[in-house]
């Protein structure tokens, strides 16, 4: 389970910190990163579609 | 009787008589209209660059020219046996990593959820064990293309979706082309029925925001199900164009190349994978590498994904207290990443160490900071375990087989 942490370090104010399993993330924001991303959208899909349209793939 | 000294002609000697002339004439005209028949008319052609090509026994046909700088190719496909397309001498394989030559982040992962695991390589999995597998000299599946690793994931969780695959940045790639998608795979154990596509991703904000999929044209079909000898499965497309779609603002758009995904009913299913392309053109042609270069090949996969630290005693970066308690690290990339990447550090008592003034600081983990525009330098900060006086230089080393430092610009 990631959490998040908002820096109170005035110099990493352009960044996120997540923990997750012992690893500390710093995750800029930057709109193209895909962590800054998930944070922002985290219900958003992290997968492609399951679902195959037969009549495309056949 | 006289003949032709080429096609053998019947001809009147000099001395025949003059009244055999019409039936020596005739004789000769038969023979020069059996002969014309056997050949091919100048009409066949009708521009300059036309070929005339063999499309049976004793049977020609025009092959018009190609486009400029277009080459001429087998094909038995085609009516003639040949065909034109877009020559791509360096850059035809748009997949970095296809000979799964790089594994940065290690050679053996345990996934449940989603992992990159050989670089490029994404899997989404409930329970799969991934790891890099060491062809035997001479056994690779391709003649003259000795392969070193292949990819290999054992898929152990029931009734759970597996879905592996690599994204491609930028959606236009291939844009309203045909491509072709090849791949040498194999299932040694609980072979399944296994689905491949191609789709196209907008990007954040983009439209529409609902993954695009490629029309698949022909070869070995979706579902493919894996032997358990090498095969080379090939898959091609017309991708859709991009014209009326809108692409987000974040550069973040990417084509998704659906390697393998299926339900399992079985557990224990095994997939090999290798020698991954995605061209331009209707016929996969020989693999190659995106690059063509071992150096190349890690280059283009640090563009998304690079691994600073793995262990103990490496380097990090030169480092400086900036204040009695706070220290600060800056390295160059190697390679300009796609954008700010996130920077992963495990973090454990005493992992790192910095060095200055003659003494040694253990820390456990640091924070960090990345360029933006241009993606090319990192900073490392620890504020909790350094002590030292501002101004005093050192640099920043592992201190524990654990220690690790990742940057990611994944898409």
């Amino acid at each position: 389970m990631r959490t998040y942490e908002i820096p109170t370090d005035p110099k990493l104010a352009g960044i996120i910190i997540a923990y997750e399993d012992g690893v500390v993330f710093s995750i800029p924001k930057d709109e193209a990163n895909s962590d800054y991303q998930r944070y922002l959208n985290p219900e958003a899909k992290q997968s492609t579609p399951i679902v195959i349209d037969e009549t495309k793939t056949k | 009787m006289a003949t032709s000294p080429i096609y053998s002609w019947p001809e009147p000697d000099n001395t025949d008589l003059v009244k055999n002339g019409a039936l020596a004439i005739r004789t000769l005209g038969n023979a020069i209209d059996t002969t014309m028949g056997t050949m091919v008319a100048k009409t066949v052609v009708d521009a300059k660059g036309d070929l005339i090509a063999g499309t049976a026994a004793d049977t020609v046909n025009r092959l018009a020219v190609g486009n400029n700088g277009e080459t001429l190719v087998a094909d038995s496909s085609t009516s003639t046996g040949l065909r034109y397309q877009s020559n791509f001498a360096a850059g035809k394989n748009a997949v970095i990593n296809g000979d799964l030559g790089v594994w940065q982040r290690g050679t053996t992962f345990s996934v449940a959820g989603t992992n990159y695991t050989a670089d490029r390589f994404r899997v989404v999995a409930a329970g799969a064990t991934v790891s890099r597998q060491n062809f035997t000299a001479g056994t690779a599946p391709v003649a003259g293309y000795e392969g070193q690793y292949y990819f290999n994931q054992l898929n152990t969780a029931n009734n759970q979706n597996y879905d592996t695959s690599i994204r491609l940045e930028n959606a236009r790639t291939f844009a309203g082309q045909t491509v072709t998608l090849s791949f040498w795979a194999r299932s040694t154990a609980g072979a399944q029925p296994l689905n491949v596509a191609i789709y196209q991703s907008f990007g954040t904000g983009g439209s529409p925001s609902s993954d695009v999929a490629a029309t698949y044209v022909s070869g070995s079909g979706s579902p493919y199900t894996p032997t358990a000898s090498w095969v080379r499965y090939t898959f091609t497309y017309t991708m859709p164009s991009v014209s009326g779609k809108t692409f987000g603002t974040n550069n973040d758009s990417y084509l998704i190349l659906r390697l393998f995904q299926y339900t399992t009913t079985a557990t224990n299913t095994s997939i090999d994978i290798w020698g991954v392309q995605l061209e331009a053109g209707s016929v996969a042609t020989a693999f190659q590498t995106a690059t063509g270069t071992i150096q190349g090949e890690l280059g283009a996969c640090q563009r998304y994904f690079q691994q600073i630290v793995n262990g103990a005693n490496q380097n990090i970066a030169v480092a400086w207290n900036y204040s009695s308690s706070y220290a600060i690290g800056i390295m160059s990339l190697p390679v300009v990443m796609r954008t700010a990447p996130t920077i992963a550090v495990t973090s454990g008592t005493d992992y790192y160490t910095f060095e200055r003034n003659g003494g040694l600081d253990n820390v456990n983990a640091f924070f960090g900071a990345a360029n933006t525009n241009p993606n090319n330098t990192i900073t490392l900060r620890n504020s909790s375990e350094v002590s030292g006086t501002a101004g005093q230089a050192g640099f920043f080393f592992s201190n524990n087989a654990s220690s690790n430092i990742s940057l990611s610009a994944e898409l």
